[in-house]
């Protein structure tokens, strides 16, 4: 049985940055087909994804990456110092920026954290949106 | 001379959190007047607030309270056990996506800051009026937004909720949120709060 369920759609950046999260722990996981605004009781808000670890229960992507990297063992999603661990969090919640690509192999420095989880899905979809 | 500096000017409700997680930590801190068209030095992304530490620089007020809180000792910020934390990054990411897309941007827009069209003003209203109710219901669950202590998350939306008042429609919505008023003067009370009240405020536009 799947460690965590999780409940979102592919196509949806925040599902898919929960999804990388748990891919690159090597986290089993279920995902529970569920569209915005189906999300009650679980999501008050009505935003997906959600997680559901046994009883527990966790909405906001950001959270969600972050209890799956302190509840499971694999690969850190973010640094264990300070300082490299403030810079992936301010990467992940800006976006791209250009400078940082050219100054780093990933978002946050030589390797890859939570940071890129979360601007690979949204990155990826640029290229289908081509006028 | 401290060496905290944080980047921002005192009505921004950003750079009020990370003064806020300054005050309630302990930690010294120098505020350097910087308005987001200044600030692209520190922060490519041209927001406020931005901090320098020695030569660490830091843009995104939730990563610069979690290097705070991992940095300095004081009262913590986030809790110490894996669901209590997570549970504290929910709603601080509540608080920053679902509330400031909706009530920051609607005061944005009536503070003359942010021009846009009056349908979309109507949407970030309607938006704060559905979002509201989700905080209160929250806040008459429990002490904190996260719990019985405050945490980060509450020093995100305070700056936010207490700009409510200032609002009439804003203010129509607080008044229909009893658990958020009780939070509200609860905060209003604690010195970090006394001592980051704006003093010049902005104003509504004509």
């Amino acid at each position: 049985m799947a460690a965590i369920q999780i409940y979102g759609v592919p196509p949806s950046p925040f599902t898919r940055a929960t999804r990388l999260a748990a891919r690159e722990k090597g986290v089993e996981y279920e995902l529970v087909p569920t569209r915005p605004g189906e999300t009650a009781p679980l999501n008050p808000l009505g935003k997906i994804p959600m997680m559901e670890h046994g009883d527990f229960t966790l909405y906001e992507s950001p959270a969600i990456a972050r209890y799956i990297d302190w509840t499971f063992d694999g690969p850190p999603l973010w640094p264990t110092d300070a300082k490299a661990e403030a810079r992936g969090d301010d990467a992940g919640q800006s976006g791209l920026d250009h400078r940082i690509a050219e100054d780093h192999r990933f978002l946050a420095g030589e390797t890859v954290t939570a940071a890129d989880l979360f601007l690979g899905p949204i990155f990826s979809i640029f290229p289908k949106l081509r006028s | 001379m401290a060496e905290i500096k944080i980047h921002g000017v005192p009505p921004s409700t950003f750079t009020r959190t990370v003064r806020l997680a300054c005050h309630e930590k302990g930690i010294d801190y120098e505020l350097v007047p910087t308005m987001p068209g200044e600030i692209t030095p520190l922060n490519p992304f041209r927001k406020i607030p931005a901090i320098t530490h020695g030569d660490l620089v830091l843009f995104e007020s939730t990563a610069i309270l979690r290097y705070f809180d991992r940095t300095f000792p004081g009262p913590k910020l986030w809790p110490e056990d894996s669901a209590g934390v997570a549970r504290c990054d929910q709603w601080v990411s509540a608080v920053c996506d679902s509330l400031v897309n909706a009530a920051l941007r609607y005061m944005a827009s009536r503070y003359g800051f942010l021009p846009v069209p009056g349908e979309m003003r109507q949407k970030y209203l309607d938006k704060t009026r559905e979002v509201v109710p989700i905080f209160d219901r929250q806040l008459g669950e429990s002490r904190y937004l996260a719990g019985d202590a405050v945490t980060a998350a509450d020093l995100f939306l305070a700056p936010l909720l207490f700009y409510f008042p200032d609002i009439p429609e804003l203010r129509a919505i607080a008044d229909s949120a009893p658990n958020c008023a009780r939070w509200a003067r609860e905060m209003a009370a604690r010195p970090s709060v006394v001592a980051t009240e704006p003093a010049d405020k902005p104003r509504l536009a004509a």
